[in-house]
């Protein structure tokens, strides 16, 4: 178990980041599109050499100033989108290409692949080509071949992102299996929340060049911080100032009554007698009145009305139509507050309908209180 | 979709191109084939392109692969200028390579002087056959390697490397594999290139008989007095192309195809 630990610069890139994972834990790496997440992986694997900082694996320096060790020497298996198998080999000679190249006699090198192709449930692929097999089937293997170095390290670069969703699902069951009964330290780039649920017990949000979040993957996901996070998850995030634990003023006046999340193990909203309790990630912020917090919800929880509603509703808020767009089986509105943030509301296409909702319309967003979780930053 | 009428210039150029070499086979003396081609001269002429040819690819192969496997990985305007220095020979107009040749390995020549003083000769040797053919064929092998490293990518290269694959090891057990088709073809090429070379020989190297006169020379030096020889060796020459080119078309489509995995 290696501790991957990242305090480096990428200069023509303008990354800067500062990372580390624990031995033997799984990192879901998050972020948008040429935020970085692909260079911090090639620090680890040392594809990409930091132009200042150093990246080390456990207690290695690997990247520094003035060393680089290559790639070949680090033992850090990659496993990419695509499996990139050598079709030039056998299957099981495409496992056994890692402890071939490490000096392991060949003999031996082909009953480490054997077990490895065993262990992936492709064992009865071992004589075929390697173009020959299925795309599912290509990805065991290439999980296979990886683990077959013994890697302290493993960087998973999307590796469920080009298989079709049945495939992809025992797939991931195979990663979970593999990767957590081994204690490999894991670095795992998605753009799926189920992904980085299912396998990950860490989160890290890249955005801009920079980590700027990190921790317990379920408490980052159930409460986002930020809008990728929440785009990730598909929730409302309204951010504002909590003047109490069960109200978050929004910064257009309009005000929202939740229940008070802190952070913990649990997912989901649920109440808790002092917000921020516990495990005190701020807790002093969560108490104070005036700190930065978040309001969180489902668009499932948002009910549109054309008139002000009356009674029991706590929250409602002004709002206007932006889109609408189908979505399955309902509608999703995306509306707009009196300060301009975005809230998206899922209507059946029957109330959507009857609604004649179109942008542009003035409308009535209604969300109960128990359905939104209140948090500090 | 396609015109009609397009079918009588197509007709046209093939007519053009196969014709003129059918009229080799329909032309030669088949009965006496086995005795032209063990004259003296033509024997010679035979065994001299085959082991300056060989030769010559080896030297392409051993030379040519590395410059084409690092050329394929670089990308700056260096490289740029050297891609166009590399493919340069292949348009050059062949004398013009022999006379280039020749005022740099001749007698006077920039390298060929200080070897001449140490008792080394080139110009009008076997070697400098060899060299002017090395010199006109390998571009074929470097441009057609290079197409097909950069083609198939590094991706595989990168995936070796992280399973313990040391530079060399990934070259001998990835790259070289991966891309032996397309070497195989520039293989062929350059032999094919090398055979065929004949202005940039007889320039450099002259055309004596047994020392530096190749198949392309001997028909050259025969074809008005003794026309049955020189087509008899011109068939040779044929058979060989053809023997290429079918070699390398099926090179290109066993090629095992990369699929979405």
């Amino acid at each position: 178990m290696t501790a991957v630990t990242v305090a480096a610069q990428v200069a023509d890139r303008s990354a800067d980041l500062h990372f580390s994972a624990e031995p033997g834990s799984i990192t879901a790496v998050v972020g948008p599109n040429g935020a970085g997440k692909s260079t911090l992986l090639q620090l680890v694997s040392g594809q990409l050499r930091p132009s200042a900082g150093e990246v080390r694996l456990g207690d290695t320096l690997v990247a520094g100033p003035g060393v680089h060790v290559p790639t070949h020497r680090r033992r850090v298996a990659v496993l990419e989108q695509r499996a990139l198998l050598f079709d030039h080999l056998d299957v099981l000679d495409n496992v056994a290409f890692g402890p071939r190249a490490r000096g392991v006699r060949p003999a031996a090198a082909r009953r480490r692949a054997r077990a490895e192709l065993d262990a992936v449930g492709c064992g009865d692929l071992a004589a075929r080509r390697a173009w020959e097999v299925s795309g599912g089937q290509a990805q065991r293997i290439a999980l296979a071949r990886a683990l077959a170095t013994d890697p302290q390290v493993v960087l998973l670069d999307e590796p469920l992102a080009a298989l079709d969703a049945s495939v992809a699902a025992a797939m991931r069951s195979l990663l979970r299996e593999r990767l957590r009964a081994e204690h490999r330290t894991t670095l795992l780039v998605t753009h799926d929340a189920l992904d980085a649920l299912a396998l990950a017990d860490a989160l890290a949000l890249v955005e801009d060049g920079r980590v700027v979040d990190a921790g317990p993957v379920v408490d980052r996901l159930t409460r986002p911080r930020g809008s990728f996070v929440a785009d990730l998850v598909d929730v409302n995030l309204l951010p504002g100032r909590l003047c109490a634990p069960d109200r978050l003023d929004l910064p257009g006046g309009d005000h929202v009554t939740g229940l008070a999340s802190g952070p913990g193990p649990h997912p989901g909203p649920h109440p808790s007698p002092g917000p921020g309790s516990q495990l005190g990630n701020a807790p002093d912020a969560a108490q104070a009145p005036g700190a930065t917090g978040f309001a969180c919800f489902a668009p499932a929880a948002v009910a549109v009305h054309a008139d002000p509603p009356g009674g029991s509703p706590r929250n409602h808020w002004a709002a206007t139509v932006a889109t609408v767009e189908p979505r399955g089986a309902l509608v999703r509105l995306r509306c707009v507050l009196a300060d301009g943030s975005p809230v998206a509301a899922d209507l059946t296409l029957a109330a959507a309908a009857e609604g004649g909702l179109a942008p542009g319309r003035r409308v009535w967003l209604v969300v109960k209180a128990a359905q939104v979780t209140l948090y500090a930053r | 979709m396609t015109p009609r009428w397009l079918y009588l210039p197509a007709a046209a150029a093939l007519a053009f191109l196969t014709v003129p070499l059918l009229g080799i086979p329909l032309r030669v003396a088949w009965a006496d084939l086995p005795a032209l081609l063990t004259t003296p001269a033509a024997l010679d002429a035979l065994g001299l392109s085959l082991v300056t040819c060989l030769a010559a690819t080896a030297v392409s192969v051993l030379l040519g692969l590395p410059l084409a496997l690092l050329l394929a990985r670089s990308d700056g305007p260096l490289a740029g200028v050297v891609r166009t220095l590399v493919t340069l020979p292949m348009v050059l107009p062949p004398v013009v390579a022999g006379l280039a040749l020749l005022i740099t390995f001749g007698r006077r020549g920039t390298v060929g002087a200080p070897l001449s003083a140490l008792g080394i000769e080139i110009g009008f040797t076997t070697l400098a056959v060899v060299l002017a053919q090395v010199f006109v064929a390998m571009p074929y092998l470097i441009t057609s390697v290079e197409g097909a490293v950069r083609t198939a990518g590094f991706a595989r290269e990168r995936v070796a490397a992280s399973l313990g694959a040391s530079p060399t090891h990934t070259l001998l057990h990835v790259t070289v594999p991966v891309t032996a088709p397309a070497l195989a073809t520039g293989t062929a090429l350059t032999f094919a290139r090398a055979l065929g070379e004949f202005g940039a020989t007889i320039t450099f190297a002259g055309a004596l008989q047994g020392v530096t006169r190749t198949l392309p020379l001997e028909i050259y030096q025969v074809r008005e007095l003794d026309t049955a020889s020189a087509l008899a060796l011109s068939l040779v020459l044929v058979a060989v192309a053809a023997v290429t080119v079918a070699l390398t078309a099926w090179l290109s489509r066993r090629t095992p195809r990369r699929g979405v995995a």
